[in-house]
């Protein structure tokens, strides 16, 4: 996501998008439009990603064998493509997470850090 | 969220990538679109906003089916492998279960694939691939060709001339067959095939030595320096494969020469040859008249020339010789591919081979469709098991297709394996009966050719029976508890099977029968000469100490008394050709008040005793005789053909015939003074030609190399010793080479008994195949009425009644079969007929005989499995499934 989020001012970094759809497909089976919306919604429309973008990323991760789609029916009675997280994806998520709390939490002691006297 | 549920009917077959993206984009617009009404958007606006939101949709889109499109070709191939993998695994597991079928199918593919892929294999090396010199298209063998349109070889000062003159060939070599000769300064003495030629010979086929050098400018000149040039095999055999040739000297013939040279491995031109001399060093009188046509050519065609240019020249320079000198017969010259001169009259021959191996694929393959065919039938009870449980129809062919690859594929690589050792067995039995041999390998070419005809076994045999096995209806299969089904359309398709097999041996006994008929003939052909208890011992004199015409002729003057006087010897002679084995040249003779060289026979250089010795008969006259010596008048013998052909109305004997070109006396008169029996000196099936004999004594310039023929009264080889310490006693520089007649015209049957042992085996082979097909067929039947038999004998069917039960539907298919057989062989033997001697393509005796073979190891190979069936305990039978 190299462009601005219209209105925040927060940008997306690279590759946290994969990160997110993963994340949100972990709790439940979604289709595309159930993804962007979990995402809008649990970001309080913080992270407001550019909804048509998931889609590509969506078919990249089934390519890479990291979630599986099938077409469902909704309970609305319309046909819905529904993507799921396979193992490897599960596994892939894991390491993503690991690797952001480590780079979260080296973030932030050295932006809390202060100078000392040597 | 909802959760979501499935379909009610699931496509059958999954969208195109194109239509699955246009969906999902297009549900997303709408869901966003119904979101924003529910916040209070108007339709409209709504559907524009939810576009907006969504950013790109044309770019968004293509991306998405791009990676979709990848994906899902990805995911098919992955399908298909994984697919693929475990048909593979299935079809192994179910072989290592059924391994006696395994070993029988696999077994029987690989000796028809062996067999085809042999025949193959040599077809390929011999008469396909391009002879192993450079650009080997433009090389063309050159023979003089007479008014008569016959084709001669070159001589001497003709070859000179066309070489000096021509201009459509870049370059013209000349040479002579390799002679059997003694050679010296080896590991140990050795008889070699050495070969004279001119020193062109390696430019003009354009192969190099690998080690040393090949003949230059010093062994080119008339009087030049004496060298060799070796082959590969016998430098590796008996020079120790030195690199280093300085001071490496043979000996042959009593002249010593530097071995300087060393010819790449494979290289074999002439066929046959160790070691090469230089012609160009001798003095060209020696080397024979323009009538004496005693050398091959093998020229190579300039670039930008064809051959039909290049004869035109040829033809024009060999008229203009013939008319500017008196001798020379050739007015023309003809010009022949180099590989077609070499392979063309294997080709026939090899054609027959490779279409007798395929019949014998097609036994094999018959009996693998059989096989398969009860396989399926055995099996229809698991397959509605896997159908029923909703395993695609598809999907299952596709299973029983893999087994049969899988089981074609074991049996191509073990008839890859038999095809080698038949190769092997081949070049080391018929070396004297096809040329080239010795280049046949087992490459890429037959390795294709091997893989192709494994899978289309497999795809062609396979497809039917997988296709009517998978074709039962689960519940009818299940409910006959394993037995499957023995439908009429069954017992249809066994029967052609096992018509089929008899048919195609029946041809190829036939084909193996009529050489065999032939080969007997030939066999009872009387030649002319006795072959029986003689001895036939080739000697070679060294030039240098016998230079000298005399010297020669008093050589074998005295050999002649020693031999004679060996207790056991009751003739002796010597002779310049042996019939069925030497080369058998001819020369130009005309009668007394004649037109000169109007005549061309066969001549034959003998002594007295030569006729005595063969047991050839003398028609009338004498003989020669020792008063027939040089200085005496001049005697001649002719054979029955030249009399009846050149002296039909008169009395030849006291007519004298001037004859001559042969050797450098040129023509002078001889007086006829007897005739003798025709003898078959080219082959044994080729009717006698023209031919007169001269006597040794008078005609001394061609005696360097003789045969000693000495016939014994006991074994001839008994002899042996004793006439090699006479040949040592009178001169230890003389190489000789001992061997009884019959051995050495033994191999002038080669072809024909190559022939004979490859169709023969052949035919073997499909005879046991169709015995091993019938009683698989006949096996299953019983088996497979196990029950209907119990019933029978429960009713009280006698032994007798059940045989012809089980048998009857194989017997008359065996029948069909011989028929077919008989009417088809009736037909193809016609290819043969060339290969026939005395014997008619449809021999009723043949035909007969082989129809009375194949019908008693039919009906052996029905009895003994049916006899099971009258075993059959009815009690036993009715009371299993």
């Amino acid at each position: 996501m190299e462009d601005l989020i219209p209105g925040m001012g927060m940008q997306l970094l690279k590759g946290t998008l994969d990160t997110l759809i993963l994340r949100t497909l972990s709790w439940q089976s979604l289709h595309g439009y159930g993804v962007a919306k979990w995402i809008r919604d649990q970001s309080n429309d913080l992270l407001k990603v550019e909804e048509g973008a998931l889609y590509p990323a969506l078919r990249r991760l089934e390519e890479r064998g990291l979630i599986e789609s099938e077409w469902l029916v909704t309970e609305t009675g319309r046909d819905a493509k529904y993507y799921s997280l396979t193992p490897a994806g599960r596994q892939q998520l894991r390491k993503e997470l690991r690797d952001w709390n480590q780079y979260v939490a080296a973030m932030t002691r050295v932006l809390q850090a202060r100078p000392t006297r040597s | 969220m909802t959760s979501p549920r499935r379909p009610a009917r699931r496509r059958l077959f999954r969208e195109s990538p194109v239509a699955d993206v246009d969906r999902e984009l297009a549900f997303h617009i709408d869901m966003r679109a119904r979101e924003l009404v529910e916040q209070g958007w108007d339709e409209a606006s709504a559907r524009s906003e939810a576009r907006r939101l969504f950013g790109d949709y044309g770019q968004v889109r293509s991306e998405c089916i791009t990676v979709a499109s990848r994906y899902r070709r990805a995911a098919r191939r992955t399908t298909m492998l994984s697919e693929l993998r475990q048909d593979i695994g299935y079809a192994l597991r179910w072989l290592a279960r059924e391994r006696g079928f395994a070993v029988l199918t696999i077994v029987t593919l690989a000796l028809g694939i062996g067999a085809t892929s042999a025949a193959f294999a040599i077809v390929n090396g011999v008469l396909l691939a391009p002879l192993p010199y450079a650009e080997p298209g433009r090389l063309v063998a050159l023979w003089e060709r007479t008014e008569a349109g016959v084709d001669n070889a070159v001589a001497w000062p003709n070859y000179a001339d066309l070489r000096a003159e021509t201009r459509t060939l870049s370059g013209l070599a000349a040479y002579q067959a390799p002679a059997t000769t003694t050679v010296l300064g080896g590991a140990e003495p050795v008889l070699a095939g050495v070969a004279r030629v001119t020193g062109n010979l390696f430019d003009v086929l354009g192969v190099q030595p690998a080690v040393g050098r090949g003949f230059g400018a010093e062994e080119r000149v008339r009087g030049g320096s004496r060298t060799v040039v070796v082959s590969h095999g016998f430098w590796r055999r008996q020079l120790g494969a030195t690199t280093e040739l300085e001071g490496v000297r043979l000996q042959a013939g009593g002249i010593s020469a530097p071995v300087i040279g060393v010819m790449p491995p494979g290289f074999d031109f002439p066929r046959g040859t160790d070691v090469w001399v230089s012609l160009d060093i001798e003095d060209p009188a020696g080397l024979g008249a323009r009538s004496a046509k005693n050398f091959r050519a093998v020229g190579r065609l300039a670039a930008g020339v064809g051959r039909d240019g290049a004869q035109r020249e040829l033809s024009g320079i060999a008229r203009r010789i013939h008319e500017r000198v008196s001798d020379s017969n050739a007015v023309a010259v003809s010009l022949y591919d180099l590989r077609e001169q070499m392979v063309g009259r294997s080709r026939r021959a090899l054609y027959i081979l490779l279409g007798a191996s395929t019949f014998v694929l097609l036994v094999a393959c018959t009996n693998l469709a059989g096989a398969l065919l009860g396989r399926a039938a055995r099996r229809s009870r698991e397959l509605a098991v896997r159908a029923s449980l909703g395993a695609h129809r598809l999907r299952l062919v596709r299973q029983l297709l893999t087994e049969s690859v899988v089981l074609a594929a074991l049996g191509g690589l073990a008839g890859l394996g038999l095809a080698g050792l038949l190769v092997r067995g081949v070049t080391v039995l018929g070396p004297d009966a096809v040329p080239r041999l010795a280049e046949v390998r087992l490459d890429g070419w037959v390795l294709a050719f091997t893989s192709l005809i494994a899978m289309g076994t497999a795809l062609t045999f396979g497809t039917a029976p997988a296709v009517r096995a998978t074709a039962v209806e689960p519940f009818q299969a299940m409910r006959q508890g394993g037995g499957g089904t023995d439908a009429p359309r069954q017992r249809r398709a066994w029967s052609l099977l096992v018509a089929t097999e008899v048919a195609l041996a029946l041809l190829l006994l036939v084909g193996s029968g009529l050489l065999m008929r032939s080969f007997h003939r030939v066999t009872q052909v009387d030649p002319g000469f006795d072959v029986a208890n003689q001895l036939a011992v080739a000697v070679s004199l060294p030039p240098g100490k016998y230079g000298d015409g005399a010297a020669r002729a008093r050589f074998y003057d005295l050999l002649l008394e020693r031999v004679r006087g060996l207790p056991g010897v009751e003739h002796a002679a010597i002779t310049m050709t042996v019939p069925l084995v030497s080369f058998d040249p001819s020369g130009l003779f005309d009668i007394e008040g004649g037109v000169v060289g109007d005549g061309d026979a066969h001549y034959r250089v003998v002594s007295p005793g030569f006729f005595a010795t063969t047991r050839t008969p003398v028609i009338r006259g004498r003989t020669f005789t020792a008063a027939d010596r040089a200085g005496a008048p001049d005697v001649i013998l002719i054979n029955e053909q030249l009399a009846e052909r050149y002296f039909a109305s008169v009395d030849p004997i006291g007519k004298r015939m001037r004859t001559g070109g042969m050797d450098s006396r040129g023509f002078d008169f001889a007086e006829i003074v007897g005739i003798v029996g025709d003898v078959r000196f080219r082959s044994i099936d080729a009717p006698p030609q023209p031919a007169y004999y001269l006597t040794y004594a008078q005609r001394t310039d061609r005696i360097a190399g003789m045969t000693l023929l000495v016939r014994t009264a006991g074994r001839p080889l008994a002899l042996g010793a004793a006439v090699r310490a006479a040949v040592r006693e009178i001169d230890s520089d003389v190489a000789i080479e001992v061997a009884t007649l019959r051995h050495r015209v033994g191999e002038a049957f080669a072809p024909r008994r190559f022939a004979l042992l490859v169709l023969g085996a052949f035919a073997v082979v499909a005879l046991i195949l169709a015995a091993v097909g019938i009683y698989g067929v006949v096996s299953f039947a019983v088996a497979h009425r196990t029950r209907e038999i119990g019933i029978r004998v429960a009713l009280g069917a006698g032994a007798q009644r059940v045989l012809w039960t089980v048998s009857r539907d194989t017997m008359i298919a065996v029948a069909a079969g011989l028929a077919g057989g008989l009417i088809a062989a009736a037909a193809l033997t016609r290819l043969i007929a060339s290969l026939l001697f005395q014997t008619p393509a449809v021999d009723p005796l043949t035909y007969t005989a082989v129809a009375l073979l194949l019908l008693a190891t039919a009906w052996l190979a029905v009895l003994v499995p049916a006899r099971r069936a009258t075993r059959v305990d009815p009690m036993t039978a009715l009371r299993g499934e």
